[in-house]
């Protein structure tokens, strides 16, 4: 190769490197800004080897898929039973520590510790976990909701959680009528009333349309809220 | 043009006559049906027992796809002299790499995919979409980072004095590639500048494969990264794949046999 091809050709070489070096820099920002923190190996994100070998070739979902196999036979050996599953709940937190974004996990993990189980505390504690690794995924906050409501009757924090579900856009409508329950037993007459009917209005669920007018009739029916006209006015 | 793809067909199909490279694709069918058996465990997970089973075979056996196709040719070539035959005929040096290149990827493209066809095929039998796009983005991309290290691998072959040595420098840049991103990530918030310039120069020169690792993803509930992402990603690899070839033709190129 003549001295000024090689030249040329080394310049070239070097550049595209350089330009790769960049993108390589702008991809890894790009994943850095999308991505949680747990993502990327630190100091203290994982604790387990099996943790960090699958984390460092990239098969953080088979190893999740590894322990939840794990999981399911724990909760079937009747050895387990005899000590009832009280390891259940490490069982489940190694499952999401793999991939703390296996949803169901979470909601299966926790419907077991509530409902089968009644470790409230536990089934919250998974469930909350979730929901910091997944804030998006509404259906943690309804499992959470069902949770409190069906076995601890706490309606307060029921509340404020089905009220952040109902803010997603991909939130069933059961929601919608589940915190419009609440309103009726936790807040006056007139609140729950302007709830029904903005639902009534906005909701495009034809259940929920149906459950909406049927509340907001018995509602003024009881005759408990101060201004039923300015209601039926804007049925 | 024409010499380049008669090379990746002899490549292509000298490959497939190996009984070694025959048997390997049988295993990766078998890895591929085994996640049927292994997804009968996962009670009411199953699809994402066989997708997450699937994807990491499809990944696994492409990589052992390219380190046995490449160590069949660096060993006919050394060992058995066949490089010789192919260095009187009328075909450039470069075109000869080029073509090996070719016939190498198009090797893993076949064997990738029978494995997502047969995927498919199970996820359709668990009652899964097996036209997800998800699912078809991370086998993309992870035979996208096949071509990257297929490209380096090529690189290390004209470096290379031994298929010992070649497949240890592989299997090194396979599992550095993986990690590197979590070197930096553990480096820039802890280390001191020494460690991290060294850091520094593998993240820059090895591979960045976990850049192509979708298949930790596919279950997010946010979804798959931003098309702005995913085109940096195809950029990236273009351009490696590019100056690595480019690298191991001129090191070929300036051999002495």
């Amino acid at each position: 190769m003549p001295p000024l091809k090689r030249t040329i050709f080394y310049f070239v070489i070097n550049a595209a490197f350089a330009l790769m070096c960049v993108m390589n820099f702008f991809a890894t920002k790009e994943l850095k800004s999308s991505e949680p923190k747990w993502y990327f190996l630190s100091a203290h994100s994982y604790t387990k080897f099996s943790q960090i070998a699958a984390v460092s070739f990239g098969y953080r979902a088979l190893l999740a898929d590894a322990e939840y196999i794990n999981m399911l036979q724990y909760y079937g050996s009747s050895k387990a039973a005899g000590g009832a599953h009280k390891d259940l709940l490490s069982y489940i937190n190694a499952i999401t520590d793999a991939e703390p974004d296996f949803t169901f996990a979470y909601t299966y993990g926790a419907a077991i510790l509530a409902f089968n189980l009644k470790r409230y505390d536990e089934a919250v504690e998974v469930i909350k976990k979730g929901i910091s690794y997944n804030p998006t995924f509404w259906k943690l906050r309804f499992y959470l909701g069902a949770i409190i409501y069906s076995r601890k009757g706490d309606t307060l924090k029921l509340t404020g959680l089905l009220e952040q579900a109902a803010g997603f856009s991909d939130h069933p409508a059961v929601v919608d009528r589940m915190l419009g329950n609440i309103y009726e037993v936790s807040k006056t007459p007139d609140f729950a009333a302007r709830y029904w009917l903005k639902l009534l209005k906005t909701t495009n669920d034809t259940e929920t349309k149906k459950y909406s007018a049927e509340r907001l009739k018995l509602i003024i029916a009881a005759g408990k809220i101060k201004s039923p006209a300015l209601i039926l006015n804007n049925l | 043009m024409s010499r380049i793809f008669a090379v990746s067909k002899y490549i292509f199909r000298q490959s497939f006559r190996n009984r070694i490279m025959n048997v390997l694709i049988i295993f990766a069918v078998f890895a591929a049906l085994f996640s049927l058996a292994v997804s009968e465990l996962a009670q009411e997970a199953e699809v994402k027992m066989v997708v997450d089973f699937s994807l990491f075979a499809i990944e696994l056996f492409a990589f052992l796809t390219v380190v046995l196709s490449m160590t069949i040719q660096i060993f006919e070539e050394t060992e058995l002299k066949t490089l010789m035959l192919v260095m009187v005929k009328p075909i450039k040096r470069s075109e000869y790499m080029l073509g090996k290149y070719a016939g190498v990827i198009l090797t893993v493209l076949m064997n990738a995919a029978i494995m997502t066809a047969v995927m498919m095929i199970i996820i359709r039998l668990k009652g899964g979409d097996p036209w997800d796009i998800k699912i078809l983005a991370a086998v993309s991309f992870s035979y996208l980072g096949i071509c990257v290290l297929a490209a380096v691998a090529l690189l290390l072959s004209t470096v290379s004095t031994t298929v010992p040595s070649w497949v240890i420098y592989i299997t090194l840049v396979y599992a550095l590639g993986h990690l590197t991103v979590h070197l930096k990530n553990l480096v820039d918030s802890s280390a001191g500048e020494a460690v991290r310039v060294v850091v520094d120069f593998i993240y820059y020169i090895v591979p960045n494969l976990e850049l192509f690792n979708l298949n930790d993803k596919i279950n997010a509930a946010a979804g798959l990264f931003a098309p702005g992402y995913l085109l940096l990603v195809l950029g990236y690899a273009a351009l490696y794949i590019t100056v690595s070839l480019t690298a191991a033709c001129f090191i070929f190129d300036e051999k002495e046999f």
